[in-house]
């Protein structure tokens, strides 16, 4: 599904990605873990092509094709979907619209029919009642006055009604509470499919309770130090990240 | 006194060739003060501050000497709201209320539509005690010249009255050669009235509209006063509003820009009494070399009134905008509470904005604040956009809709926000 080699990326002057190697095979869900500084954030937003993420070297094949050359829209049409850290307030536009507009977007894309507004509700709120959220949000403007909760859920709703084949999380678990987290996390797995691949990308372990990934990886210092099964990911939050970051350094 | 630049002076001349319709010794002094107090200026040129940014040079390419005439309009043009809003109707070509196309319909108690010209037959007293009461014409020349001319335009007046449905109010221009017209309009509500009035600016050709509005809105009455400026592409708009809001009395106004060579839409507020409150928004969209200026004045005379005003707007091509909001607050008027806002997107490195906030504060108890920005979209928000799939010319057209909408959701009623998105939408895709 993705295949990453050598992989090289500086954000201004400062090389962030310092020859990451990382294989993702289909229906698996792999997490990275490490410390703040590691370069978790600039893998996310490399993978989904966003400006000022410059690569220097390495590549990225998804499916077989050159991710790196795509726009943004194109990767997401492929099927690249990043569930944001940050989700960002889009004043003034519904959800509702929001929503219709990407999934139409992506489905013209992929050579799917459009939905027209009846249709796409009906799809919406098959969606929204698997993840508990209240029909009202969609009426809200996008992400404006939501709590991290409601960021985050919508964020999944997002990844529903997009259907990816690859999905990068990036510290969904940020700024959510216990149930928040549980609530996230079901909606997550209830994603996992033989035919979609994701990258958890997390500081703490408590997420992968909830989504328990096939793989670990451990990132430092632009590189993966360490790879194992979800056991490496209990080691860690026991241990810390301390010797990793002195062997990278 | 000054020699008047022939522009100003065609005006004078004009003058003294046009026939009235409406007649009355009080009114044809009012003409007078107004032509008087316009000699002895001239048009404002960008020397004098509140013009700084607007030059009306531009008016110099009209043949001002003539006066609008009548012209033939097809009613399918003047339609804008949706077909099942009914409303209570009227149409001014060229300045003059238009019988045949207008549709006024039946009224409430308490409730009189009307053209000024009928006005001043069975309304006199009314007329007299308000036109050119409520606006005042030192130092806005641009009013005084519409008051020499005041002739034909719309009034409303609404006492202890609900008026369920809108007052529609179409200003069409059809300026074979180019013309020149002043429209006259008066708003009274007194004693718990309500009323909303949609009102719609369209044209062809090379003219001038120079609009007047005077509006007074006393004893806990709300009146909504929503306009959309989409002249043609030669047309010049100029309309100058000048309200008086009274006990707990609201005057909510709301100007969509879309259209004209160049827009002035000048609006002066006073709360003359404690509970007045002001909302004054407004979404500007331009393109090409337009030019549109929002200037407003907020005067908060006594105690515990307030306003609230957030004006946005998304320039393109080489298009300018000016906006110069003014708060006064006047000796003794504590307890004001005045909110004033303004945002652009430029859309193109030439288009411009000229942004001047002016806050006068003479009282000591006072909330006022103001914020002002300009700049390009966001790069996060079309990133976020563009990574959900929507492709880059969509997502921005998407940002710039939602950043105006939420003016829209603010200002206008839930029922009439339509019109006004639907029109900004049909602008982002042109």
């Amino acid at each position: 599904m993705l295949e990453i080699k050598n992989l090289h990326a500086k954000v201004g002057d400062t090389e962030i990605l310092k020859g990451l190697d990382l294989t993702i095979e289909a229906g698996k869900v792999h997490a990275i873990m490490g410390p703040n500084g590691a370069g978790k954030s600039t893998l996310s937003y490399v993978l989904s092509g966003r400006d000022g993420y410059e690569v220097t070297e390495g590549s990225v094949l998804y499916k077989g094709k050159n991710l790196l050359e795509m726009e943004p829209e194109v990767r997401a049409g492929e099927g690249v979907f990043l569930a944001f850290q940050y989700p960002v307030e889009i004043p003034g536009v519904s959800t509702m619209n929001f929503l219709k507009a990407a999934v139409n977007s992506v489905r013209k894309y992929r050579g799917e029919s459009e939905f027209d507004a009846m249709d796409f509700l009906k799809f919406v709120r098959e969606q929204t009642k698997i993840l508990n959220i209240d029909d009202d949000m969609l009426k809200r403007a996008v992400n404006v006055g939501f709590s991290g909760g409601e960021k985050k859920r919508a964020e999944v709703l997002q990844m529903a009604v997009l259907s990816p084949a690859f999905a990068v999380l990036d510290e969904t678990d940020s700024g959510l509470d216990v149930d928040a987290l549980r609530i996230v996390g079901e909606g997550v797995t209830a994603l996992r499919s033989p035919e979609r691949s994701m990258l958890v990308i997390t500081h703490y372990q408590r997420l992968l309770d909830y989504i328990v990934p096939d793989v670990v990886h451990v990132l430092a210092d632009g590189k993966i130090v360490d790879t194992g099964d979800k056991n490496l990911a209990i080691e860690l939050e026991k241990n810390g990240y301390a010797n990793y970051v002195e062997a990278a350094a | 006194m000054n020699a008047l630049s022939p522009l100003s002076q065609s005006f004078i001349d004009q003058h003294g060739d046009a026939e009235f319709t409406a007649r009355a010794p009080w009114l044809d002094q009012l003409r007078q003060s107004g032509l008087e107090n316009f000699s002895s200026q001239g048009l404002p040129t960008p020397s004098v501050e509140e013009w700084k940014y607007t030059n009306l040079k531009v008016l110099e390419k009209l043949d001002v000497s003539t006066s609008s005439e009548a012209a033939a309009v097809d009613p399918a043009e003047l339609i804008w709201l949706p077909a099942d809003m009914a409303s209570h109707k009227l149409v001014f070509v060229n300045g003059r209320y238009s019988q045949e196309l207008s549709e006024i319909g039946e009224l409430p108690d308490g409730v009189k539509v009307l053209s000024l010209a009928e006005a001043m037959i069975s309304e006199s007293e009314l007329l007299a005690d308000n036109l050119g009461k409520i606006g005042s014409i030192e130092n806005a020349p641009v009013l005084a010249l519409n008051t020499a001319f005041i002739n034909d335009g719309y009034v409303v007046i609404v006492e202890k009255a609900e008026l369920e449905k809108p007052i529609e109010v179409v200003f069409v221009n059809k300026a074979d050669a180019s013309s020149s017209n002043h429209s006259r309009n008066l708003v009274v509500a007194k004693d718990n009235a309500r009323a909303t009035i949609l009102e719609r600016h369209i044209g062809e050709g090379d003219y001038l509209a120079n609009h007047g509005f005077e509006v007074l809105v006393e004893g806990g009455s709300h009146v909504k006063h929503y306009r959309l400026f989409e002249d043609g592409a030669a047309g010049i708009n100029l309309s100058t509003a000048k309200a008086s809001v009274g006990k707990d009395a609201t005057y909510d106004s709301f100007v969509l820009s879309i259209g004209g060579r160049l827009n002035r839409n000048e609006i002066h507020v006073a709360c003359k009494e404690p509970g007045a409150h002001t909302n004054l928004n407004g979404v500007y969209v331009g393109r090409d070399s337009q030019h549109i200026d929002n200037t407003t004045q907020i005067d908060h005379l006594v105690p515990n009134t307030t306003s609230k005003e957030t004006y946005k707007g998304a320039l393109d091509g080489k298009s300018r905008g000016v906006f110069q909001g003014a708060i006064n607050v006047a000796v003794g008027a504590d307890g004001t509470d005045g909110q004033m806002s303004n945002k652009t997107l430029l859309l193109s490195d030439e288009s411009e904005i000229d942004s001047k906030p002016q806050l006068e504060i003479f009282a000591d108890d006072v909330k006022c604040a103001h914020g002002f920005t300009a700049g390009e979209l966001e790069e996060t928000s079309l990133f976020y956009l563009r990574s959900r799939g929507i492709p880059e010319a969509a997502a921005r057209a998407m940002l710039v809709e939602g950043f105006l909408a939420e003016v829209v959701e603010a200002g206008v009623d839930e029922e009439y926000q339509e019109i006004f998105k639907a029109k900004i939408s049909v602008w982002m895709e042109n």
